[in-house]
């Protein structure tokens, strides 16, 4: 029977305890189910999808939650519809707290089929961005999901979402929240020091932990915010990089992505450079130092290997080198080659048979190429294709723009993936800054 | 004599600076291109419709099967809107295709022609609109309730102020009827249009009908053969299976994908079962796996490790299955699609897309998610010219086709049965094998 003011209070008082990031921005939804039901839930900017398979559940020491107990044969969620001129250039944060004491069934092929929540933005022109959090099934505690991304000023919708997509699975959630923070700053993600675990199968983390607004004081049964271990936590100490910082994209979304896609099959240290923007001459005398590099075959590096070629070759070349990184070079240099408006497709897919082989892809970018005055249609920029595609593959780049830059950029990458992916190197040793030369080996 | 030379001097120049200012002439090695013409070998033909394929073209003709036709269907003339105080049906014909008519023919030597069945007599029209204007020639049909022609020639088209020119494009046409007794609707019929030129009409049918019966052997509508085939698709496909005689690929090898892992081994199940009962025969069905040997199946592995199979198992045809729930994936699955068929084709292979069915089961709200990817998919396969199993047609008289939103196994094997004559449709007409 709180009141509003004292509720909100009470939210800060939350934030303040477990989750300073949300303390940052101005809440925009604030939803615990104490005193709502569903009709409500179902006007705009609500909206509840399969209402059949939604209910307000009580929960001993908790109040009311949200219960979803999908089916298998749709898609129940509970959404709200962000106000774009709220939200447009700014970082929106959604948490909610959820528990899933059972299971599903996965769907082969369908890993997205789950429960989770979810923001989804529409860029301008129509095409959908995700970040999302998924709660751990056969868990009878209550676990803490957040998700952000920083909506782009010319979004044409965001909406946020708690769903169970697909799969029969019953589960139940509260405190969903939605803040957006104009700074862009980022949230607090409490990590303790990690010990390396078994990389090859990292436990799948919560994101940071988000606010208990609103039900202060805690129950006993509450869990405080939780702790991080293992890969996970190591991944989110991954360092942020982008192009213009160090001429690598990297980051903790990246690596944590990564962990999930190697397999231990493939040969410890070893790498192979692919594409038709080989060969460079920086990298035929230098190589990351206690890596080694595998051979290379005209059909997966030179003129040859045009990202529609190598897809049909490297799935072959990977099973049969087996290294555990592939580095896919664009051409630093203007080919007869004619870059095609869909060719994104085909380094997007490179990147993703590597992911789907269990190897980690790495997208090379060349600098973007001058405009030709004598052209007479608008030509495809690699770099700017090869971008788009290292963007939906969500895959690490180097840029190729300072060639003397090659191969400790190179370098870089593999010192992160041993630390941040592999895990098999102290987060804290420093960044090898030298490469070897082969006959050092 | 100084006069006549300057005269001579001066035609010269401007008939040198008129062909200049003209249009280029095209270079003297490069025969100029062949006018489009709907049968490619009957170059006299303009436009036939003998109505026996179901269209859309004719609005708001009611295509209309059995009598008065004396075999096959023909075409109820609709409504004309602008004619209240008029009882007049009409139908219009648009020219969606590159024909040029006149377009530089002269329309004295263009025939038009056309039955018409009328249920009260009354005048018959037929107009022409092109670019900047309009006229019609109009006939009155005294014979009620039986076939009677209408012929013209283009040349006696007429209107105020308006005639006739060979440069003329005509844009679109409409034939309408006004009953004798203008008040009352009467119904009224066409069937077997056709427009040529050089000849008449009469003397070009009997090769114009089998030229057409080919099409109709050819062309394969959802609707009524659970698969989609045509002319056009022939067409482009055949360009594929040319491209290919250097480095020919396995004959009668066909590789199959599901959209889920045990669908792969359902659907090689159902087509082993049913190619023998259509008398396909020969075929080699082929899982598609990775080089793992793992299978590959579904919409991402279609995307990347399609391309390595193809190349792999050399397979002369790919058989790909969708599913309901990729009409849920993040972003276009169409464009996805559109990027595989692409790349098979590119690689020498004939694609067959087993589009997904719609459950009635799904939620009012993911029903039309499905139903519009399944239009956009549809859509994607005619403009690439490639085959398509509509799984919706293909499931009627299935029981329990479905499992949740999925094909069950019972879907799965009706969709496999039109696959198998897709399979023989591809053999008899695109690789041109017997038996």
């Amino acid at each position: 029977m709180r009141t509003r003011t004292s509720r909100f209070l009470a939210f800060l008082i939350g934030s303040c305890s477990l989750a300073p990031a949300l303390l940052a921005g101005e809440v925009i939804f604030s939803e615990d189910f104490d005193k709502t039901d569903l009709p409500k839930l179902q006007t705009a900017p609500w909206n509840v999808t399969a209402p059949a398979d939604l209910s307000i559940a009580d929960e001993p020491n908790r109040g009311k939650v949200l219960r979803i107990n999908g089916k298998g044969n749709g898609w129940p969620s509970l959404s709200y519809t962000l106000d774009l001129a709220k939200v447009r250039g700014k970082k929106v944060r959604v948490a909610a707290a959820a528990k899933f004491p059972g299971n599903y069934t996965p769907l082969a092929g369908k890993d997205w089929a789950r429960p989770k929540l979810q923001l989804i933005w529409k860029e301008k022109g129509g095409k959908d961005r995700y970040a999302e959090a998924v709660p751990q099934p056969n868990t009878p505690d209550w676990q803490n999901l957040e998700t952000s991304d920083t909506i782009d000023k010319e979004a044409e919708s965001a909406v946020v979402f708690i769903r169970v997509d697909l799969v029969a699975a019953d589960v139940y959630f509260d405190n969903f929240i939605c803040d957006v923070d104009s700074d862009g700053s980022k949230p607090a993600t409490p990590a303790t020091p990690a010990t390396p675990a078994n990389p090859a199968n990292p436990p799948v983390a919560n994101n940071t932990p988000p606010a208990q607004p609103g039900k202060a004081p805690a129950p006993p049964a509450t869990p405080a915010a939780p702790v991080l271990t293992g890969p996970a936590a190591i991944a989110a100490k991954a360092p942020k990089k982008t192009l213009d910082d160090g001429g690598v994209t990297f980051g903790p979304e990246i690596a944590a992505a990564l962990q999930k896609s190697i397999k231990p099959s493939a040969n410890k240290n070893t790498f192979a450079l692919v594409g038709p923007g080989l060969p460079i001459k920086e990298l035929e005398t230098k190589t990351p130092e206690k890596w080694t590099k595998v051979a290379m075959t005209k059909e997966t590096s030179g003129p040859l290997a045009s990202p529609r070629n190598l897809l049909a070759v490297l799935p072959k070349f990977i099973a049969e080198t087996k290294p555990e990184v592939v580095f896919i070079f664009g051409e630093t240099a203007p080919t007869a080659r004619k870059v095609t408006h869909t060719e994104h497709y085909d380094w997007e897919d490179l990147a993703k048979v590597c992911i789907r082989l269990g190897v980690i892809p790495v997208l090379a970018v060349p600098a973007a190429q001058p405009p030709d005055p004598k052209a007479t249609e608008p030509r495809e920029d690699l770099r700017a294709v090869m971008l788009t595609a290292a963007g939906d593959a969500n895959c690490p780049v180097i840029d190729l723009k300072a060639p003397t830059q090659i191969p400790r950029r190179v370098a870089i990458m593999v010192d992160y993936f041993d630390k941040y992916v592999f895990c098999r190197v102290e987060p804290e040793t420093p960044t090898a800054g030298t490469v070897k030369k082969p006959d050092e080996e | 004599m100084l006069r006549a030379g300057a005269f001579a001097l001066l035609a010269t120049f401007l008939i040198g600076t008129a062909l200049q200012a003209g249009e280029e002439p095209p270079p003297a090695n490069e025969p100029p291109s062949k006018p489009w013409r709907p049968f490619q070998d009957l170059p006299e033909v303009l436009w036939y419709e003998d109505f026996d394929t179901e269209t859309k073209n004719y609005a708001p003709g009611k295509w209309t099967e059995g009598a008065p036709a004396l075999t096959g269907h023909c075409m109820e003339l609709g409504v004309h809107p602008h004619a209240r105080n008029e009882k007049v049906v009409y139908v219009e014909g648009k020219v969606n295709s590159p024909l040029k008519m006149p377009g530089g023919l002269n329309p004295t030597t263009i025939f038009i022609q056309f039955m018409v069945w009328v249920e009260d007599s009354g005048d018959f029209r037929f107009k022409v609109r092109h670019a900047s204007g309009e006229y019609e020639e109009k006939i009155p049909i005294t014979k009620e309730k039986q076939w009677t022609p209408f012929t013209c020639r283009f040349s006696d088209l007429r209107a105020k102020g308006n005639r006739v020119e060979p440069d003329h494009i005509t844009r679109s046409f409409e034939i309408l009827f006004k009953p004798r007794d203008p008040k009352a609707y009467k119904k009224a019929y066409i069937d077997d249009l056709v427009i040529t030129t050089g000849v008449r009409p009469p003397e070009v049918l009997g090769r114009l009908m089998a030229a057409r019966k080919a099409i109709v052997d050819v062309t394969k509508v959802p609707s009524k053969d659970g698969f989609s085939f045509s002319v056009h698709a022939q067409d482009q496909l055949k360009t594929i299976v040319k491209g290919n005689k250097g480095k020919p690929r396995k004959p009668k090898s066909v590789l199959v994908m599901g959209a889920r892992e045990t669908e792969t081994d359902e659907l090689i199940k159902a087509l082993n079962a049913a190619a023998p009962k259509i008398k396909a025969t020969g075929f080699q069905f082929v899982p598609c796996s990775g080089p793992d040997e793992l299978p590959a199946y579904g919409l991402d592995d279609m995307r990347t490790l399609l391309p390595f199979a193809l190349q792999k198992d050399n397979p002369e045809v790919v058989l790909l299955m969708l599913s309901a729930a990729d009409a849920f994936r993040p972003g276009r699955a169409s464009e996805s699609v559109k990027v595989i068929l692409e790349r098979t084709l590119e690689a020498g292979a004939i694609p067959i897309v087993c589009l997904p069915a719609s459950a009635a089961t799904l939620d009012k709200k993911d029903k039309p998610k499905v139903d519009g990817f399944i239009t956009s998919v549809g859509n994607v396969c005619l403009q690439l010219g490639v085959p398509f199993v509509d799984s919706n047609v293909a499931i009627k008289g299935a029981q329990n086709p479905f499992d949740k939103i999925e094909l069950s196994s019972a879907g799965l094997e009706s969709v496999g049965g039109i696959a198998a004559q897709v399979l023989k449709h591809l053999d008899a007409y695109l690789f041109a094998r017997k038996g």
